[in-house]
């Protein structure tokens, strides 16, 4: 019995897949889209939501820009298929375009270990100009 | 009698004309006669004026003619630009009576036949400064040469400046000669060209024909900015030639450009795009960064900072600005025991709804508790709190709260993650929406260890004049995270140079006191970081800077205008540290023209042995100042220091080539220097004293791929120390010997 249970649970694990960590801003975003309304997968984002987490559209749909971090390659074809494209690589570091329907499941692409899309800059003169 | 007047008269009237049927300007005179003079002689232009006359007279060599820039007043009724073609004058620019001409030396006397042409007054030379701050920090001896011998302008190296607002066709942009510095601009906004090479959005422009022929990066929503177009100005702006007072650090440098079109990870990709350039013109760069956030752990482990310092390496530097929120008190800190504080984040206010966003970090391993309630001030009541969210949830939450009386809302939506991967640290991010009467308070608790909070909307915590209740934020460790906090870049405070300027609306504007001259900006943003480093490294002038701005921005208020070039171009008037930054970064660009190789810890070292210290820094702990870092920056020092102080390491670009020690090493009466080319190559290898001064060539001219090696007697040195430099096309590297008698 105790051998059953260890093989479900070994099951569950294995179809749960590994599991990106999210930053804190990344998990606001995807909270924020959840309750949308969607077409054709993707959520119909707003402009407040656009300005906020710097949502972008190249013409094939909205993206996010993010920072990947990677414990191993990940497969190519799984990224190729949620539409994701990898940017830059400094070692273990990579800059993505991912489209805001895939941000979530690229979290269970194997080799992927931190998502953190990209939070704002401001330029620094502010106050100190006239 | 009265004839015998009229005639004097004509007859002075001529005399005063000095023939001239336009009025010309003293210089343009002086430069007319002397060409008169040997064109009649039958000499050809060119070999008429002496070096010295061609510098004083500006002339360069346009469309492989010699030839001067002028300014010309015109009869606008009657001109035709056909005369000025058949002369062969090229009409730059036209703005009503006034336009900016190319003049062959040939045509010059040919002017004064065209009646149409009121006034012409050459191009002379102005004298260069930025500002202020570049005799502050003594950049002008550096560019002059003055106390050292070789002049430095930042030939040979990148400046890379990701921000937005670039003006491409702003003329201090431009070389001695007139062509486009910009090597290549990647605004990633764009979708109106081809994407750079690795990358699937933006667009880039390669050559000064596509740059010019975009003029400017893409709006930010609708908004022109112009901020990029000054930092890169103060970088390395180029006065000379343009008409303009005002000079950038580094003004002979080459630019790459990017127009930032996201956030954090677009830097990175823009620090890739640079880096590809310089690699590809094979020369070192240093890429200025005046930006920055709180969000973030402020500890130099964001996954920003940590790419930062894998990418800062040998030829490879970057700068960035400590931050603008010196006294913004937007941070609080807590050694925490069990115990929970509360403080009232400042919030930004719109159509009613205040709203902010509140970035904690816990102490390694404790998990942080944060709760949101609303607090009465006139009563000094809580009207509503809201339970503790714990890191440990490792997810999002939110909650919405509304009044009963109003139904107004007060909503609170926040991620928490119980461990961040690089630092073991808990993180909340508690954002703030407040529709309420009341005032929003946050409560933080944990069992243990020290939590930051950060006010990302950079306005400060508040302790509502309630001290019992709530706490009041400090100006701590509020250098930000992009520019500030990485542990290879070098961050940059600032310091004040200048209260007032004369704009072109004919106002002086005065932008600070007479007693605030010297100091520290009140705004320039103080260390340490949370891992107890000093930052920022260094403080340069940020309050307030002449410099290049857009011409396509209208956020460039006429008040903040000093100058326009061509009656087009503008140089205004702003202050921060990100006008700091780039002081730093052009400064930098001198340095890595001495010695290409040098690394950021090679930058930091000179930067830290060299700063001025001074009656308004007072005295710098021997690690630094966590308001002034090493102290002022010293342009003249900084660059003495790279050549003479010159790493014996190898130089990194471009591979192959190689200049060994020499040996013996100290010597007396010779030593050998070995050098290697990978491929025949036109090389120069010269001996250098202490102070830059070149004292000798040891070998030049063309020499085959291979092993070569130079023989030196020491017969005629004197003791000391002595460098030498081997130059081949881009290829530079410098090395340190000793002669001992």
């Amino acid at each position: 019995m105790r051998r059953f249970l260890f093989s479900v649970l070994a099951f569950c694990f294995a179809c749960a897949g590994p599991r990106a960590q999210y930053s804190a801003f990344t998990l606001r975003f995807l909270n924020d889209i959840e309750s949308l309304p969607s077409r054709d997968g993707a959520p119909l984002l707003d402009d407040s939501i656009r300005d906020k987490y710097l949502v972008r559209d190249y013409g094939e749909g909205d993206v996010v820009h993010a920072f990947l971090r990677l414990t191993s390659e990940p497969d190519p074809e799984k990224l190729d298929r949620l539409g994701v494209s990898l940017q830059s690589r400094t070692g273990d570091l990579a800059t993505a375009v991912i489209p805001v329907r895939s941000l979530r499941n690229l979290g269970k692409v194997r080799g992927i270990a931190h998502i953190e899309i990209s939070a704002p800059v401001h330029k620094r003169t502010g106050e100190a100009s006239l | 009698m009265k004839k015998y007047l009229i005639l004097l008269l004509l007859l002075t009237g001529v005399l005063g004309q000095d023939v001239f049927g336009a009025e010309f300007s003293a210089a343009t005179r002086r430069l007319h006669a002397r060409l008169s003079d040997g064109l009649q002689k039958g000499l050809p232009a060119g070999s008429i004026l002496t070096q010295r006359e061609r510098e004083r007279f500006l002339v360069r060599r346009m469309d492989d003619v010699l030839s001067v820039r002028a300014l010309i007043r015109i009869e606008a009724s009657s001109f035709s630009d056909a005369e000025l073609e058949a002369i062969g004058v090229r009409l730059d620019r036209r703005c009503g009576d006034i336009a900016s001409v190319t003049i062959p030396l040939s045509a010059l006397t040919d002017l004064d036949a065209i009646p149409s042409i009121l006034r012409v007054d050459i191009d002379t030379p102005v004298r260069k400064r930025l500002d202020r701050a570049g005799s502050d920090v003594r950049v002008d001896r550096v560019h002059d040469g003055t106390s050292w011998p070789f002049p430095r302008r930042g030939d040979g190296v990148i400046i890379g400046v990701i921000d937005d607002g670039f003006d491409y066709t702003h003329p201090v942009f431009r070389d001695q000669d007139g062509a486009l510095r910009i090597l290549s601009a990647w605004d990633q906004r764009s979708r109106s060209g081809p994407h750079p090479a690795g990358f699937s959005y933006g667009s880039e422009w390669k050559t000064a024909d596509a740059l010019l022929n975009q003029s400017h990066d893409s709006p930010d929503g609708d908004e022109y900015g112009t901020h990029g177009t000054h930092v890169a100005s103060i970088a390395c702006g180029r006065a000379a030639d343009t008409g303009s007072r005002y000079q950038g650090m580094a003004p002979d440098a080459g630019l790459v450009l990017v127009s930032l079109g996201g956030g954090a990870a677009s830097i990175f990709d823009a620090i890739e795009y640079i880096h590809a350039v310089a690699d590809r013109e094979g020369k070192p760069a240093v890429i200025n960064m005046s930006l920055g956030s709180h969000t973030g752990p402020h500890d130099g482990t964001s996954i920003l900072d940590r790419y930062f310092d894998r990418k800062a390496g040998p030829g490879k530097i970057l700068v960035g600005s400590a931050g603008n929120e010196g006294n913004a008190d937007l941070h609080l800190s807590h050694v925490f025991s069990g115990d929970t504080i509360g403080t009232a984040p400042g919030l930004y206010r719109e159509n009613g709804t205040e709203s902010g966003l509140i970035e904690i970090w816990g102490a390694p391993d404790i998990p942080v508790s944060v709760a949101a309630g609303l607090f009465d001030e006139a009563t000094g009541q809580m009207v509503y709190q809201g339970g503790f969210t714990s890191s440990e949830i490792d997810r999002a939450f939110q909650s919405t709260y509304r009044l009963p009386s109003s139904g107004d809302e007060f909503r609170i939506d926040g991620g928490a993650v119980r461990r961040d991967s690089y630092n073991t640290r808990p993180n909340i991010q508690i954002e703030i929406t407040n529709a309420t009467e009341y005032t929003a308070v946050i409560a933080v608790t944990a069992s243990e260890g020290t939590a930051h909070l950060w006010n990302t909307s950079e306005e400060p915590f508040s302790d509502l004049d309630f001290p019992g209740l709530f706490r009041q934020g400090d100006n701590l460790y509020s250098v930000g995270e992009v520019g500030g906090t990485a542990k290879r870049v070098i961050s940059v405070g600032a310091y004040v140079t200048r209260i007032e300027y004369e704009s072109i609306d004919g106002w002086t504007y005065r932008v600070g006191e007479e007693a605030d001259l010297h100091k520290l900006a009140t705004f320039s943003s103080r260390g340490p970081t949370v891992d107890g480093r000093v930052k920022p490294d260094i403080a340069a002038p940020g309050q307030v800077l002449i410099a290049a701005a857009s011409s396509q921005s209208q956020g460039v208020l006429e008040e903040e205008i000093a100058e326009k070039l061509q009656n087009r171009w503008p140089l205004a008037a702003y202050g921060g540290t990100s006008m700091a930054a780039p002081v730093v970064t052009g400064i930098v660009a001198l340095m890595l023209e001495a010695d290409p190789s040098l690394g950021p810890s090679d930058i930091l070292s000179v930067l830290k042995r060299t700063a001025r210290r001074d009656a308004w820094t007072g005295v710098i702990p021997s690690g630094g100042s966590t308001l002034w870092g090493a102290g002022k920056i010293d342009a003249l020092e900084s660059v003495r220091d790279a050549v003479t102080s010159v790493a014996d390491g190898p130089a990194i670009l471009p591979d192959g080539f190689r200049l060994d020690q020499n040996a013996p090493n100290p010597f007396n009466p010779g030593t050998r220097i070995t050098f290697f080319l990978p491929a025949a190559s036109d090389i120069r290898l010269s001996l250098v004293d202490v102070t830059g001064r070149e004292i000798g060539t040891l070998a030049e001219g063309r020499y085959e791929s291979g092993t070569h090696t130079i023989h030196l007697r020491s017969a005629h040195l004197a003791s000391g120390i002595y460098f030498y430099r081997l130059k081949s096309g881009s290829f530079r590297q410098t090395r340190k010997m000793m002669v001992i008698r």
